[in-house]
């Protein structure tokens, strides 16, 4: 039975913006150019600059799109920048994304890359 | 509102004071929507007695479905559930390591599951005596 792997050196990039804008799309594609690998995402409400069209003033609930990604240390800046500048987050109500770090991962690694990895590992040691 | 803003203090500096609570570890599960989550909060409720679970759904766009997509395209992204679980850090590894087991997360296309910190938690506990739900 083969053993579990766990990655560490990880972080999780969320980001929070608006359905209707569909920039989640354009992030994610931004994400994916950049290096992630994989992503997830779900719908969500929340407030945004559409509140101000309420009736009265009152605050209206605007869709939201939460998307989550995965990143490795030294992905992390990269892909959050360009996400970021993506998103259009600098424009005031786009949305907003964080970062959390990740202490450990289990999934599935193929063989082949774990081979990979460990004869990466083998000749940064006989170095 | 001084009493709001004290509160918020006391967060800020680290322990809130006066609130029951310890620090804990947030394990989440991304699974297939299959069952596999409710199966997951059924087991550390029965086994582990461990009941601060939730569970939601999202779409998933894996490693493997990224590989295959046409350039400029993003792939077809799969329903999956996310299993959030917040647990004692004393019990994190071991809780950690009996999910990936039973998810089975060490096959293709089990999804994943990680662990991060959650630096200060309110306990939860259900009512003792209620009679269990049908299944």
């Amino acid at each position: 039975m083969s053993k579990i792997t766990y990655l560490t050196d990880a972080w999780l990039i969320t980001c929070v913006v608006s359905t209707a804008t569909k920039q989640a799309e354009k992030m994610l594609l931004a994400a994916r150019d950049a290096g992630a690998k994989g992503a997830l995402g779900h719908h969500a409400r929340g407030y945004g600059e559409r509140e101000r069209l309420g009736a009265l003033g009152v605050a209206v609930e605007t869709d939201k799109d939460v998307i989550e990604v995965l990143v490795s240390t030294e992905q992390r800046d990269c892909v959050f920048e360009v996400m970021y500048t993506a998103g259009g987050l600098d424009k005031p109500g786009a949305g907003y994304m964080y970062i959390t770090p990740i202490e450990r991962i289990a999934t599935y690694v193929p063989a082949s890359v774990m081979d990979r990895l460990e004869e990466a590992g083998r000749r940064r040691g006989a170095l | 509102m001084t009493d709001n803003r004290q509160i918020a203090d006391r967060v800020l500096r680290g322990v809130p004071e006066g609130v029951p609570g310890e620090p804990c570890k947030l394990i989440s599960a991304v699974t297939p929507d299959d069952g596999t989550d409710l199966s997951l909060m059924r087991l550390l409720r029965e086994k582990k007695g461990v009941v601060s679970a939730s569970s939601r759904a999202c779409l998933t766009v894996s490693v493997l479905a990224v590989a295959q997509a046409k350039p400029g395209k993003l792939p077809e992204p799969s329903l999956s559930r996310v299993t959030e679980i917040l647990v004692p850090e004393a019990q994190a590894d071991e809780l950690f390591e009996l999910l990936c087991e039973h998810a089975q997360i060490k096959r293709s296309g089990g999804g994943l599951v990680f662990l991060r910190p959650a630096p200060f938690c309110t306990p939860y506990t259900l009512p003792q005596g209620l009679p269990e739900e049908e299944r």
